[in-house]
């Protein structure tokens, strides 16, 4: 009779414990270029708050970079990938003036020059440089290049 | 006559020419080490923006670190020197429930000292600093910090 408490017990605790932490790196990203972008879609000097996740050891399998400024935050997902050196096909959706929202056109990603290269658990930080085509998924945007730069610190708690 | 016209309009150029801009470094700065005496105070995981304004590249001669939060901030800032590898005394002031002026003096140390030129795109500090806002009731409290920024672009 005890044994069968003890035993639910374990598996209860089993099923609430959390899981694994993801290795995160959390940031800034300033534009440092732009082309073909209307003033409303990006300006060189716009930056904002950033968490980069890699698809590397202990992590699920996608890459994802978020753009977050005060009044808003976008967010660019690929799966089963990392980001490339060529531009790569991103789900993108985010936040703003209402409900969830989500991209109307492709947006696309490069990543130019990671540094480190290689990511572990115990990266301290990270420099990214790349490229969003239309980064917010807007109509009309869709020729829309900003070129960007990326400085990050792993999460620790 | 047309000498002192030139001459005038020169100088109102100058007058009316906008500063150089400071070359400035943002980014942001994370805690990831904390000693007993910054209990409830700072914390390992603690994560701010930053700004860095160094000497040199025509810029004004002082260096400063600055760490912007959600509801505050707190600055360190010496004049005419450069932060180096042991700890300098730095002035330290702040905004959080109101302005905030430090009684003592903070202390920051780098690991080591990165040189910055023109061409410095990114820019990572790692460092100390001791008593981070110069409290009588905080001078023990010392925390390690990694800042990793880009150069300002407008």
């Amino acid at each position: 009779m005890i044994k069968k408490p003890l035993l639910a017990a374990a598996i209860l605790a089993a099923f609430i414990q959390p899981g694994q932490a993801e290795t995160n790196f959390r940031g800034n990203v300033v534009f440092t270029a732009v082309k073909n972008c209307s003033a409303s879609d990006a300006e060189v000097g716009w930056n904002f708050r950033s968490t980069f996740h890699a698809p590397m050891s202990g992590n699920d399998n996608f890459s994802g970079l978020s753009l977050v400024y005060q009044y808003g935050a976008i967010g660019h997902r690929l799966e089963n990938a990392p980001f490339g050196k060529t531009y790569k096909a991103t789900k993108t959706g985010g936040v703003g003036w209402g409900d969830a929202y989500t991209a109307k056109r492709q947006t696309s990603i490069l990543i130019s020059s990671q540094q480190p290269t290689t990511l572990t658990p115990t990266t301290p930080s990270v420099i990214l440089a790349g490229k969003f085509k239309n980064v917010w998924g807007s109509i009309g945007a869709e020729n829309c290049e900003v070129t960007f730069r990326g400085v990050y610190v792993r999460r620790v708690d | 006559m047309v000498s002192y016209i030139a001459k005038a309009a020169a100088l109102l150029l100058v007058m009316t020419a906008p500063a150089q801009a400071e070359v400035l470094f943002r980014g942001t700065f994370l805690i990831t080490a904390v000693n007993e005496a910054c209990a409830g105070h700072r914390s390992v995981g603690d994560q701010s923006n930053a700004q860095f304004h160094p000497r040199g590249l025509g810029n004004d001669d002082f260096t400063a670190l600055t760490t912007i939060w959600e509801f505050g901030g707190q600055s360190y800032m010496i004049d005419k020197a450069s932060f180096g590898t042991s700890y300098k005394k730095v002035q330290t002031g702040g905004l959080g429930w109101s302005t905030y002026n430090s009684t003592l003096q903070a202390s920051i140390l780098l690991n080591a000292v990165p040189t910055i030129t023109a061409t410095t795109n990114v820019l990572t500090l790692v460092g100390k600093i001791k008593n981070p806002n110069g409290q009588t009731d905080r001078v023990d409290c010392e925390f390690s910090f990694r800042a990793v920024m880009y150069k300002d672009v407008e």
